[in-house]
């Protein structure tokens, strides 16, 4: 069964940057992004030029770090603005080093409180370098733990990462500015996908399993297509992407979830066939996450893939939420004319998105009864008829 | 058989109760003579979750019922229906043992017997065998005595259901001193009513989609071929509507029996509802496009997951099959457009007989009614010992409440 989320409307994502860390990161997307969401930054420097800025820290940059009762007690003197930012908003996305004494404290609070108050957040939280010390970085992983704890997803960079990256003789904050750039890109990818292309709209599995599996086991595409076409098109863009990723491996398809993405068109029955060729495609169907969005904005069809490849015995990790570890792994898709494609390669600037496990235990399925909370499962191959169809299916709907 | 006797129906349905009694006069003729459809609560998805409410809503049915007939009911004919009904085929074979290869009664007796004997699970019991046509060497008969073969194969639909869920609505009918006659499935009642002999002759589904059940019974040759009950019904339409709009129970039924549409076509993005009176949150507006697509899907789907369980049947059996409708839900408003879309069949909404009064015409209505017709049928003998037709188990029933 996809677990579903209720479809975010634009104009309800709040992109909230904390501390000196925080601020520049979301400083940086709001002024690059065209997206439609709210950039919002807490920060003891108020030079930001695009994000608005709603809190000042009161520590003043002074720099309380890794002191995170601080930042916890200026969540609890500001508490009323906070609830009145987030009152209305369906999602927010916030950044932070987890290290900073500020950002670290006010994080966790504001994770339990949206997640009190009803409302999705994931954190992108930066971990601090290891020559800071033990103690930060104990109050950092501690500030992690709590994160995932209370968000829906918590995907970190870790400062160390860049410092590999940059010469030894240059100072760290050469790395911090690469680690800005690249948490700058993935928040701008998220968000993208999520108010574009309907991502968050369809099915929280996929979030989860990307941030889980790390960039190199998965693939994420979008294709433009007609009904009779989508299929092999997608096969096709699949076998592709898997060869440059795993070249010397045959082709395993271990997760697979597609979003059909339409115009006002677009019907359950056209979603159907679709589902059922795919089904064909790849087999047992109940293996693979469909789903559906109209999105009026939009015309004509697209359809979003989200396929994990090569996972093997890593298959069994976290990754896959508890009711779905169960099933059966890996189907072989026959590797045809397109092995003569070349591989592409790898970007490496990307973010490496760390693995964590086992942080995603608080999503809604259960709450989406309503009704028919107390009353036995209604299972129907796999699926919860009690849940509403519109959220299992992942149409969006305009309330 | 002379003089009159009084006859009973009970549809303890999860939206309301429906009792209907009746008095059959000289065999032949029918009086309706009490009447009464009650609120019900206490049942979600078809199974009783409060017996104590259940019991008050009965007690309220059968007083009314009992006052405007003056009559003291004794017994009734009952529908069932829920997902723990299953059915399946069941077959028995027996050899010819007739020198001359002729087909005598005690081999349809054996082969019969061996049909019905399957074993079944622990805590369940069957409720209903439906003939289907014997196999002679292979091919099917109507009649099988003095055919000739040297084979005859039994056919059944055998439904079996869960005994404890199945004598909870007894347990709290017996509790009035009223006991029960017979029981069927929601759907065969249904179809009794709402369906004519040709139509089951040539091939009908009729789906029946109450408040929290949707149960269907497929037909040719006058046979049922497949019954299946699923637990979701206008109930989920309700909720629904009222998670997509954080909105209470009461509003989303009145919001969708006011303004619910299976399509949602012909419905602009600027077209709204208001909702008054939602003491929770003020008077406020929806839009009335996302309500027909939070339906839409809904009915779409359980259309589907009725298309995907009798498909089969139906092109193995390569007929002309049509669909007829009833259950509340069937009130909706282009329901009939939506079904046939998506079931691939002509689709009729349901009718009662038109010699009821018109209170009695609602498709709601049509389980009661049939079972009515079942008890007028037996009462005055009118149906012959007919297997294929009479599905009552009065023996089953007696046996396991007297345990
Ligand atoms: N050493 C160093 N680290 C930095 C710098 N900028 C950011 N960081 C990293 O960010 C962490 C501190 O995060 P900030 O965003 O400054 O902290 P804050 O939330 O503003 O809270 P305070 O601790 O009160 O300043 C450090 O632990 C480093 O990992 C910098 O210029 N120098
Ligand atoms: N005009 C209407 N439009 C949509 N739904 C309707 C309309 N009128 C009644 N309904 C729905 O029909 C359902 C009731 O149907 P019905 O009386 O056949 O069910 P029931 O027999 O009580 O339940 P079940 O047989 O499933 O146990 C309710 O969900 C009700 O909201
Ligand atoms: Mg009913
Ligand atoms: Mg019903």
């Amino acid at each position: 069964m996809a677990v579903t989320l209720q479809p975010v409307s634009e104009n309800k994502i709040g992109v909230l940057g904390l501390g000196r860390l925080g601020s520049a990161i979301v400083n940086q997307i709001a002024a690059s992004s065209q997206l439609d969401a709210e950039f919002s930054c807490w920060d003891c420097a108020p030079e930001l030029e695009k994000a608005e800025l709603i809190g000042f820290q009161i520590t003043h940059g002074l720099s309380c770090r890794s002191q995170q009762e601080i930042g916890k007690s200026i969540f609890l003197i500001e508490q009323e603005r906070v609830k009145s930012w987030l009152s209305n908003k369906e999602l927010v996305i916030v950044t932070g080093s987890c290290a900073g004494g500020f950002a670290g404290g006010f994080m966790t609070e504001l994770a339990q409180m949206a997640k009190h108050d009803g409302v999705s957040l994931i954190a992108y939280p930066v971990m601090p370098f290891a020559f800071e010390g033990r103690k930060t970085m104990d109050a950092a992983k501690l500030c992690l733990g709590r994160l995932r704890e209370f968000s829906l997803a918590a995907a970190t960079l870790e400062l160390d990462d860049y410092l590999e990256r940059i010469p030894e003789t240059t100072p760290a904050t050469e790395a911090i500015d690469l680690c800005v750039a690249d948490m700058t890109h993935a928040i701008d990818t998220l968000l993208q996908l999520i108010l574009r292309e309907g991502l968050f709209a369809f099915n929280i599995e996929i979030l989860k399993n990307t941030f889980n599996l790390g960039i190199d086991k998965s693939i994420l595409l979008c294709k433009t297509a007609k009904p009779e076409e989508a299929v092999e098109d997608v096969v096709n863009a699949l076998v592709e992407q898997a060869d440059a990723k795993l070249p010397d491996r045959e082709l395993t398809i271990d997760r697979l979830m597609i979003t059909v993405l339409g115009d006002d068109n677009l019907s359950l029955s056209d979603v159907n066939q679709i589902n059922e060729k795919i089904s064909e495609r790849f087999g047992n169907p109940d293996k693979s996450h469909f789903g559906a969005c109209i999105d009026s904005r939009m015309s004509g069809l697209k359809l979003i893939v989200y396929a994990c490849i090569g996972l093997g015995d890593q298959f069994e990790l976290g990754a896959i939420s508890e009711e779905k570890s169960n099933e059966a792994p890996v189907k072989t898709v026959a590797r045809k004319a397109s092995r003569k494609t070349k591989p592409k390669k790898r970007r490496t600037s990307r973010a490496k998105i760390k693995d964590d496990q086992g942080l995603f235990d608080i999503i809604m399925s259960e709450s989406n009864r309503g009704y028919f909370e107390d009353t036995d499962l209604n299972l129907i191959d796999g699926e919860d008829m009690d849940v509403p169809t519109y959220l299992r299916r992942g149409l969006r709907i305009k309330t | 058989m002379a003089g009159s006797k009084i006859i009973g129906a009970l549809e303890i349905g999860t939206s309301k109760i429906s009792v209907l009694v009746a008095e059959v006069i000289d065999a032949y003729r029918l009086n309706i003579i009490g009447r009464a459809t009650v609120a019900n609560t206490g049942i979600k998805k078809g199974r009783i979750e409060d017996p104590r409410a259940v019991s008050r809503c009965l007690h309220e049915a059968i007083a009314e019922a009992e006052k405007v007939s003056g009559i003291n009911l004794k017994s009734i004919y009952l529908s069932i229906s829920g997902s723990h009904l299953q059915g399946r085929k069941q077959i028995g074979k027996a050899q010819i043992s007739h020198m001359a290869k002729l087909v005598t009664e005690h081999d349809v007796n054996r082969a019969n017997e061996e049909a019905k004997r399957h074993a079944i699970d622990e805590g369940r019991v069957y409720v209903q065998f439906m003939r289907n046509p014997y196999l002679i060497d292979g091919s099917p008969v109507d009649e099988p005595y003095s055919c000739k073969g040297s084979e005859i194969q039994a056919n059944y639909w055998a439904v079996d259901a869960d005994e404890g869920i199945l004598k909870e609505p007894i347990q709290v009918i017996n509790s009035f001193m009223v006991k029960v006659d017979e029981i069927f499935l929601g759907s065969i009642a249904s179809a009794q009513s709402v369906a004519t002999d040709d139509e089951k002759a040539a091939g009908l589904l009729v789906i029946d989609i109450g408040a929290g059940t949707t149960d269907y019974v497929l037909y040719h040759d006058r046979y049922v071929l497949q019954t299946g009950v699923f637990d979701i019904g206008g109930d989920h339409i309700t909720n629904d509507l009222s998670i997509a709009f954080r909105i209470a129970w009461e509003s989303a039924e009145n919001i969708k029996i006011q303004h619910g549409k299976a399509i949602a076509s012909g419905t602009s993005s600027e077209d709204w509802v208001w909702m008054m009176g939602d003491l929770s949150i003020g008077d406020r507006k929806l839009p009335l496009r996302s309500i027909q697509r939070i339906i839409n899907s809904r009915l779409e789907e359980l259309f589907m997951m009725v298309r995907r369980s009798v498909i089969d049947v139906i092109e193995q059996q390569d007929m002309q099959c049509k669909v007829v409708l009833c259950g509340g839900v069937t009130n909706m408003t282009s329901i009939e457009t939506l079904a046939s879309n998506v079931l691939k069949m002509p689709v009729t909404v349901g009718r009662n007989p038109d010699w009821l009064i018109p209170e009695l015409q609602k498709p709601e209505l049509s389980t009661v009614v049939g079972l009515l017709q079942f008890a007028f049928a037996d009462a005055s003998g009118d149906i012959k010992d007919e297997p294929k037709s009479k599905g009552g188990l009065l023996g089953k029933v007696s046996s396991f409440l007297t345990r």
